[in-house]
């Protein structure tokens, strides 16, 4: 017994397959075979009808909503970033030093702030402070508890009564701490007001707070615990907590 | 690929949405099961999206991620549901052809070698040529020509006939 597929198939026999066709449409298609092909369409009408449907996208389809289906895949996809606690934040930019990073991310903190910073902070610790820049509006620093939307754009700014090591980290599933800057261990960092950490992360729309901490260690490890919301450090350590809350987009 | 924003999921979502979409469509044969499928699969492709890099090796990716996971969804199908036996054709002479449409083909596709079953696809159903599957099956343009010569002889017994 013989099989015909015809019937099963895309086009006639001799016409461009559908993926030729979605080749042709997305301009993929080397010169040769690209003249080739649109010279079939030109002259068949099957085929052009097949091309047409191709370029009209989702319209095409008028059973589908394609915004619900986005909407769906947007929150899947948060739902599973939510998931995986270290993807919560893009680190977007590397050093500032980096003249794409400066022309991407244009976020000045200014001078140093004569102002008592708003983090939360005992006194003599460390201070962590946040600058948000959402589209192209300039950078403002905002307050902990502030409310930010799914990409608005976070810088670092912090305070340190001496030199140490020094991290950023948020509060992940289980009361575990994700890394946020840097991306692995801890940097050192002499003393000061105002010091600009390098880079901004993005904020995702995996919904619900964030909870980040600076951790400043002078002479220890900066390996610290928390439970709920209480961050335990070792000896030499003090950290600063900031909340940003999420906000759906308007 | 970490967190992406939700503007640029949008912007994938336009751009490749309509081909994972019709090609899902194609495959499983309802708009349900076609649109749980573009949402499977774009997740996917927002896992992978730094594998993309020009257009032509992207549709290619497309192309195979989506066969293969309708491939998948219609093996599932074979599992959950009991056989359908309303394909079988009766008994015929070893010359005579019979006509396969779409709805018989997926019955077969559900059934076949994996491997077998997506080269079919390729050229039963989207009508590449061996030269044109070749690269999405990772293999020469002969391999291609003998895993459809498989894939036929045994529709060929499934169906009722014999090779």
């Amino acid at each position: 017994m013989k099989l015909d597929f015809s019937a099963a198939r895309a086009g006639q026999a001799g016409c461009p397959s559908e993926r030729t066709l979605d080749a042709l449409h997305l301009g993929a298609l080397p010169e040769d075979e690209r003249a080739a092909a649109a010279a079939h369409v030109a002259g068949c009408g099957d085929c052009a009808a097949r091309l047409a449907e191709i370029q009209q996208g989702f319209q095409a389809f008028a059973s589908l909503d394609e915004r619900a289906v986005l909407a769906r895949i947007q929150t899947r996809h948060a739902e599973a970033q939510a998931r995986r606690p270290w993807w919560r934040f893009a680190w977007l930019a590397l050093p500032v030093g980096a003249a794409a990073a400066l022309a991407v991310f244009a976020l000045r903190p200014g001078p140093v702030d004569p102002v008592e910073p708003p983090g939360v902070r005992a006194k003599g610790g460390a201070v962590l402070r946040v600058m948000r820049q959402r589209g192209e509006a300039p950078a403002e620093e905002i307050l902990s508890g502030a409310a930010c939307q799914a990409g608005d754009r976070l810088r670092f700014v912090v305070d340190l009564p001496a030199a140490g090591a020094v991290r950023i980290v948020a509060r992940g599933e289980g009361d575990a701490l994700v890394p946020v800057w840097p991306a692995v261990g801890a940097e050192a960092m002499g003393p000061g007001r105002g010091q600009v950490v390098p880079g901004a992360v993005a904020l995702d729309d995996a919904g619900g707070d964030e909870r980040l901490f600076l951790i400043h260690c002078a002479g220890a490890e900066p390996a610290c615990t928390l439970a709920g919301d209480a961050l335990t450090c070792p000896s030499g350590c003090t950290s600063s907590a900031f909340v940003v809350r999420r906000d759906p987009a308007p | 690929m970490g967190a992406f924003a939700a503007h640029e999921v949008a912007r994938l979502f336009r751009l490749h949405g309509p081909q994972v979409y019709r090609r899902a469509l194609r495959l499983l044969g309802n708009p349900t099961d076609a649109e749980e499928a573009l949402q499977d699969v774009f997740l996917k492709i927002l896992d992978r999206v730094d594998d993309f890099d020009d257009q032509g090796k992207t549709l290619n990716w497309l192309y195979r991620i989506t066969t293969n996971h309708c491939l998948n969804v219609i093996r599932g199908r074979k599992r959950r549901l009991a056989l359908s036996e309303a394909f079988r054709v009766a008994p015929q002479r070893a010359d005579h052809a019979v006509a396969v449409d779409q709805s018989v083909l997926r019955e077969l596709l559900g059934r076949a070698d994996p491997r077998e079953a997506e080269a079919a696809v390729y050229v039963h159903l989207d009508g590449m040529s061996y030269s044109e599957a070749a690269p999405l099956l990772g293999v020469s343009k002969r391999t291609v020509g003998n895993l459809i010569a498989r894939f036929d002889a045994w529709a060929a017994v499934a169906l009722g006939g014999t090779s």
